[in-house]
């Protein structure tokens, strides 16, 4: 074994000799490269063999593989959280040096040193890259610079990209419009922090994405790449919001999308098409999490409307209308979250007071954003409608509502806890009231709807 | 009304145990074999799992018998699937909080039976048990010995330190 290991250790050297961009045959590094790793399994297979005899021991190698990936899952995935596990024994280390799968995350903040590391042990395998730049200091952006021809010359591997980067960077867009992507499946750009400075980047051809999630960027709408997507968050969006037609469009050809977040969109720029153009309702079978916020309010309705949602499981919508607008999204979202409100056994519904906003809110519901990696999501709402209409949107909700559901309402008006009461009573829900008459002025008298 | 259809599984120490067929699918080698072999009175024999070790194999197999069957083409070293496919549920954990004798030795039965969500639970629990433990604590967790030379642990300290060097 250890004559084995010598010479592998012999044939890394020579194969790092060989610089990136040579004039070699890129098949002669890959037959390498393919000798080597067989050279490592033959190594593994007697490094098991020869491991010292403990319970654990008794499972395969493959099984020891995944173990230890687990292990290894939770943590930032940074060269030095493999330490302790390649310190264990020589076969754990042998396992962990030479199994592509431990290698395959470049992050800028795991300092200057582990993405040449990442690789030297990962030559063909496929690459998760983090860039984080939001931070302006001249060190990190020289880190930055210094690591990305590095990281552009594995682009035809790299199925994930985490891009965090701040306004001022010149690097970002140039690596975008200058790398090509093409098993690129999930992407992540944020601009930190937040500008209404245009950014739009460049997206080549390649695979579908899976993952799309932009913070104050924006992609040509059009490109195929985003069709077949399973998770879509767009938020911050200033400049080149995509069309209601462009959004009907990606949403119409990701049959397979569980997750959608939009959010704070720039209400001045919205094309006025928004309103006007006629879209036929979407089917997405596979939805579980919605999550809407901070929209021009005209969108809202449009929204409700372009959705059907079989398996809607979790909803968040802050629909705040303005007071003046004629289109109220209160009953079209009721409607939408009938099966996530009949589902959550506790809810809170707050507001029944001097404004017209409306909390409902299932106890489940903590304020974290929905976790989209989350295995089996209970059910939960959390909804704040502004509307002139409170007691018709009670009575809608009672009649989704039965004795296996416990209401909390919370107000400051024993006249509209009276009204409401009523209404609930024939629905058979156990309900509660916590009526507080907060000291103030300016609400006193304010209860118009109910 | 008529009676589920039933196997008799036959363990490496010879006993016999016989469950609903929905149940018994629940691991694809043995789907497999009554695909194969069609229906018979005869027991199948898995001469590498012995009784105690499938009597548990089977409770677990009876509590998820409605569960749906994870994807055929479900590629594990997707971070994703790996993540959803580990995350262990509060039944799963007590079930499998058992000695690492009988742990170790599930999680051989649910390779070699092919029940891949057993398989996961078991070595999500084994990865738990790792987590944020240094080498020595691993070490005597697992009762592995140190088989690095005093020369090899010095030289993957000087590794180390060059690794954290930013």
């Amino acid at each position: 074994m250890d004559l084995l290991y010598h010479f592998e250790k012999k044939l890394d050297a020579w194969i790092n000799k060989i610089s990136p961009g040579a004039t070699l045959p890129t098949q002669i590094v890959f037959w390498l490269e393919f000798l080597r790793l067989a050279i490592w399994l033959e190594i593994l297979k007697l490094a098991g063999a020869a491991a010292p005899p403990a319970l654990i021991h008794k499972l395969p190698t493959e099984l020891i593989i995944e173990i230890l990936l687990s292990a290894f899952e939770d943590t930032f995935r940074s060269p030095t959280h493999l330490q302790p596990l390649a310190s264990v024994c020589k076969y754990w280390r042998h396992i962990i040096l030479s199994v592509p799968r431990f290698w395959h995350v470049i992050d800028t903040s795991h300092g200057r040193h582990s993405c040449p590391l990442v690789l030297r042990r990962n030559r063909v395998g496929p690459l998760d890259v983090y860039i984080r730049g939001s931070e302006a200091s001249r060190s990190n952006t020289d880190l930055i610079l210094r690591l990305i021809p590095q990281i552009a010359l594995e682009s035809q591997r790299i199925h994930s990209l985490n891009f965090t980067v701040h306004p001022g960077a010149s690097y970002f867009q140039r690596f975008f419009q200058t790398t090509s992507l093409p098993s690129l499946t999930s992407l992540t750009v944020a601009v930190k922090p937040q500008t209404t400075v245009p950014f739009s980047i460049h997206i080549g051809d390649g695979a579908p994405f899976r993952h799309l999630n932009l913070d104050g960027v924006t992609i040509p709408w059009t490109t195929p790449r985003l069709h077949g997507l399973e998770t879509l968050s767009l938020s911050n969006l200033h400049h080149d919001i995509p069309t209601i037609a462009q959004l009907h469009h990606i949403l119409s050809s990701t049959p397979f999308l569980r997750y959608l977040s939009i959010s704070n969109w720039n209400a001045q720029l919205m094309p006025g098409y928004w309103t006007t153009q006629e879209i036929s309702p979407v089917t997405l079978p596979l939805l579980t999490d919605v999550e809407v916020r901070s929209l021009p309010e005209v969108i809202h309705p449009r929204l409700i409307s372009m959705f059907n949602l079989p398996s809607l499981k979790n909803v968040v919508w802050m629909a705040v209308d303005p007071r003046d607008w004629p289109l109220e999204p209160g009953p079209a979202l009721l409607r939408m979250s009938a099966q996530c409100i009949k589902a959550s056994p506790e809810i809170v519904i707050s507001g029944l007071r001097w404004s017209w906003s409306l909390n409902i809110t299932s106890k489940k519901w903590t304020n974290t954003p929905i976790r989209r990696d989350a295995v089996e999501p209970c059910n939960s709402v959390n909804l704040s409608i502004r509307t002139k209409h409170v007691l018709r949107l009670m009575r809608q909700l009672a009649a989704l509502l039965n004795g296996s559901h416990s209401v909390l309402f919370e107000t400051d008006s024993k006249n509209s806890a009276r009204r409401v009461r009523k209404l609930f009573l024939r629905s058979g829900v156990f309900f509660q009231f916590s009526i507080s008459r907060p000291q103030g002025f300016w609400w006193e008298g304010g209860m118009h709807s109910l | 009304m008529s009676a589920a259809p039933q196997v008799t599984l036959e363990s490496s120490d010879g006993e016999k145990f016989k469950v609903d067929k929905e149940v018994a699918e629940r691991s694809v080698l043995i789907k497999n074999m009554i695909e194969d072999v069609g229906e018979s009175d005869n027991p199948i024999p898995l001469p590498n799992v012995n009784a105690s070790v499938l009597k548990k194999v089977l409770e677990y197999c009876e509590h998820h018998r409605g569960d749906p069957l994870p994807a055929a083409d479900a590629d594990p070293s997707n971070d994703d699937n790996r993540k959803r496919a580990t995350e262990i549920s509060d039944w799963d954990q007590k079930f499998i909080q058992v000695d690492q004798e009988m742990l170790f030795e599930i999680i051989l039965a649910a390779n070699y039976m092919d029940i891949k969500p057993l398989l996961d639970v078991g070595c999500k629990t084994v990865a738990n048990m790792i987590k944020g433990k240094t080498p020595e604590e691993i070490r005597k967790l697992f009762n592995i010995v140190n088989d690095f030379t005093p020369e090899e642990e010095a030289q993957i300290k000087k590794e180390n330190e060059w690794a954290e060097d930013r």
